[in-house]
């Protein structure tokens, strides 16, 4: 957390972790497509000539003026593909809160459980960790027919047991409910 | 006071004194380049202070990539020659560069300036702004933060109502 004392504004900052192709950018787009254009700023996107996000997506959302101080949300999502590991390092840096965007599609556990220890392995490397950093899983992808079940995600993903939400972000189902718990949990380890 | 990000939650605070004198040397720094923006930040890509015209310009997505850009700069900088980071980056566009150099290891300091002004001249000033801002970085009082004070349960539930209306979750 920041606290911008010139401008009276806190800011939080939330990424959004997870394998490729899990939905990180549909969440931010379509926070992105839904929120009062007022509220929010561009979402800068970093993405290769295949739509993949190459360095990480921002965006801010801000809300109403809370006591003479406004609250804002830098939302970074990280790239999925194993290749570019340097940038998920830097953008976890600093993290208020954390959003694991899982892939419920029974072939891509795998990447999932693979993408949890990435996340485990660049926390290490600012000497944190899962334990002490509030997190939540979002199981994205609810619709789709090869959808692993919630107790079985739930065994393999979340041994600590933080919350989690269903998702389905292309159609926006759980992707506001994901982001209030999230920022939900940062304040309260404030 | 100003807090310095740290960490989540638990920050250190710059004292006042030194925050107005951060603001007086951004001020000289973009005066005396007739920058268009002088930006001090962090290397996590929150603005800490800036000056100039913010008109045309978002600079909480503007300092978040420029830490990015930066940073991405350091990893090619320590892939290449095992460097720990480049200290200045230039990025030469059409009508405006952007100037950024560390300071110290945590801070960042980003110039944007008319392609005209003589690079020579932007760096002199830039470095001496630095060595200014170096000095009172290191006298630094840390504090622990009391930022939570105001994030009271109050404040947590009218926050809680404000995201309910913003995410159209009412």
């Amino acid at each position: 957390m920041y606290v911008d004392w010139k401008n009276q504004e806190i800011i939080f900052k939330i990424v959004y972790y997870g394998p490729g192709l899990g939905g990180k950018t549909t969440n931010l787009e379509y926070i992105y497509s839904k929120i009062n254009p007022a509220l929010r700023s561009e979402l800068v996107s970093f993405k290769t000539k295949e739509d993949r996000t190459l360095y990480f997506d921002f965006m801010q959302v801000g809300l109403g003026s809370i006591g003479g101080k406004k609250p804002r949300f830098h939302l970074y999502t990280i790239p999925g593909q194993i290749q570019y590991s340097y940038g998920r390092k830097l953008v976890i840096n600093g993290a208020d809160a954390i959003i694991f965007v899982a892939d419920s599609q029974r072939d891509r556990l795998d990447e999932n459980i693979a993408s949890l220890q990435d996340l485990r392995e660049k926390l290490a490397g600012y000497q944190k960790s899962l334990e002490q950093l509030p997190w939540i899983i979002q199981y994205n992808k609810r619709d789709l027919p090869r959808a692993t079940s919630i107790p079985t995600l739930q065994k393999k993903l979340n041994p600590f047991d933080v919350p989690y939400c269903e998702a389905i972000a292309t159609q926006g189902a759980g992707v506001f409910e994901t982001l209030k718990s999230a920022i939900q949990m940062a304040m309260s380890k404030l | 006071m100003v807090p310095d990000n740290k960490s989540n939650g638990v920050g250190l605070l710059f004292s006042e004194t030194t925050y107005h004198k951060i603001s007086r040397i951004l001020y000289e720094l973009n005066t005396r380049l007739k920058a268009k923006l002088t930006i001090f930040a962090d290397m996590n890509g929150y603005a800490i202070d800036y000056n100039g015209d913010t008109r045309n310009v978002n600079i909480n997505t503007l300092t978040a990539v420029a830490a990015g850009s930066f940073s991405a700069s350091n990893e090619m900088s320590r892939m290449i020659s095992g460097q720990k980071h480049f200290e200045h980056v230039l990025h030469e566009g059409v009508r405006d560069n952007v100037y950024m150099c560390s300071v110290g290891s945590e801070y960042l300091m980003i110039i944007i300036f008319d392609k005209t002004a003589p690079i020579g001249f932007v760096r002199l000033l830039v470095h001496a702004a630095v060595n200014k801002l170096s000095q009172y970085l290191d006298s630094l009082k840390a504090q622990k933060s009391k930022t939570a004070q105001f994030l009271n349960a109050e404040f947590r539930s009218k926050l809680d109502n404000e995201m309910d209306r913003a995410f159209g979750l009412m």
